[in-house]
């Protein structure tokens, strides 16, 4: 069974994994996490979109942007909407990734999926950082009063479809988070101020904008899970 | 390059009142620094406008006569405080020289539809002041090298510009047009109409057969 889902990668993007940071990691130490997709996502730090109820079948490992990922498509495994790598060999010049363990209980899913999210929106917000000292600077500031942290993990446990961040030129992060009838635009301004509120968000349902707010994370949050809890 | 004629404010011509055209297909089209815009089908926020700041009074053309085509000229910094100046009617209005205009096949585009865009209303909720609903409002602007160049406006019920309002008002606004723009902005323009003669010549055949019913229509009220 693990060696029917055993799937191959060259060398060279194992080690690109492994230096990556974006929170997959493959290799003795590390377990590489991978997620169903209904579609073949081209790059999860940027798009995801996750389904419970797939199939999973080849994994294997690509570059985009000099960013791996793990590009999964549909074919053998039926029911098994999580799993884990449990090492990675070489064999071949090749890396082969083992499945190690797999598993359906929708609240461990649910709670991975979380983790997932909330590791992969740091982590893409990391590395957009880590390419500018200026924005560096006020996601550490965001970080003492853990406004970052709270919207991260908050927009994690929303679970989104699909979302997309974007780094402002004026120091904004910029969330589009898509849900199955609604979108919401929320943008986080990083530069504190005496007489602007830190986020402001829109969502949007068919072309209209049904709310909208404004004010600190926790504010903001507060409003959100009313809105969502209703509909 | 010749600077396109078509572009070119003409003495005829009149300005475009948005509301007159909204019943047609018409679309707006706005240049961008780079030919990717669009991820999983939604344009990207950087792709909106350069600066943040530049949301509040978002520049764009009424897409037809200006097309994809004419996204690359740029007139140079050195002629740009003339050419980008605000034409008037019955304003002459001259070519740019070839040396007084640039290119930039970099750019991309994208498109708005101007009948979603148009008075579409946000209701906005400020816990600070009265909540209000931001308009949005398209407002024909030619410049001396551009008929087609527009401006939008985003306005308070009361009809005062926003970012004139408060400085307060600063990010509110900047996300509500940036949300409402990555709704309505589109990577073609299937369909769309260019703005019939009627709507901004003033001798058009239509526009003065509009002009002679009415007046036999005063003429038989009396």
């Amino acid at each position: 069974m693990i060696a029917d889902l055993a799937t191959k990668a060259p060398i060279s993007y194992v080690q690109d994994i492994r230096d990556s940071g974006t929170g997959f990691y493959a290799g003795a130490h590390n377990i590489a996490i991978g997620y169903l997709s209904h579609v073949p996502f081209t790059n999860p730090a940027e798009n995801i979109s996750i389904s419970e109820n797939e199939y999973l079948a080849k994994v294997f490992l690509s570059l985009h942007d000099t960013k791996p990922y793990f590009h999964i498509s549909k074919y053998l495994m039926p029911n098994h909407t999580f799993f884990k790598f449990s090492e990675a060999a070489l064999e071949n010049s090749l890396v082969v990734f083992n499945l190690g363990d797999y598993y359906n209980s929708k609240e461990k899913i649910e709670t991975e999926r979380i983790n997932r999210l909330n590791i992969e929106i740091s982590e893409t917000i990391k590395t957009r950082a880590s390419k500018d000292e200026e924005l560096l600077k006020f996601i550490n500031f965001r970080a003492q009063d853990q406004s970052l942290s709270k919207i991260v993990n908050f927009i994690s446990r929303l679970s989104p479809k699909t979302y997309n961040i974007e780094i402002t030129q004026d120091y904004s992060i910029y969330f589009t988070l898509m849900f199955s009838d609604t979108t919401l635009f929320l943008e986080f301004f990083l530069e504190k101020s005496e007489s602007e509120p830190d986020f402001v968000f829109l969502v949007y349902s068919n072309g209209n904008c049904i709310a909208n707010g404004e004010g600190d994370v926790d504010n903001v949050s507060n409003k959100l899970s009313s809105i969502f809890r209703a509909r | 390059m010749i600077y396109p004629s078509k572009l070119l404010p003409s003495v005829f011509f009149r300005l475009i009142n948005p509301n007159n055209i909204r019943h047609l297909n018409v679309y707006l089209i706005r240049h961008t620094p780079n030919k990717t815009n669009f991820q999983a089908g939604q344009i990207i926020e950087s792709s909106i406008c350069e600066q943040s700041s530049h949301i509040e009074d978002l520049s764009l053309n009424f897409y037809g006569k200006y097309d994809e085509l004419d996204i690359s000229i740029d007139i140079k910094q050195a002629h740009k405080e003339h050419f980008f100046s605000v034409w008037t009617p019955f304003q002459r209005s001259r070519r740019p020289n070839e040396d007084q205009f640039e290119q930039d096949h970099n750019r991309g585009w994208y498109y708005l539809p101007l009948s979603k865009l148009h008075l579409f209303r946000v209701p906005i909720e400020n816990p600070l002041y009265s909540d209000f609903t931001v308009t949005c409002e398209v407002v024909h602007k030619p410049v001396r090298c551009n008929f087609w160049h527009v401006q939008l406006r985003w306005k308070d019920e009361k009809g005062v510009i926003l970012s004139k309002k408060a400085k307060t008002w600063k990010r509110t606004v900047q996300t509500s047009s940036k949300s409402f723009i990555k709704i309505h902005a589109v990577d073609n323009a299937n369909g769309s109409q260019s703005i019939p003669l009627l709507y901004y010549c003033l001798f058009s055949l239509e526009f003065l057969q509009r002009i002679i019913n009415r007046v036999f229509y005063s003429v038989s009220l009396q």
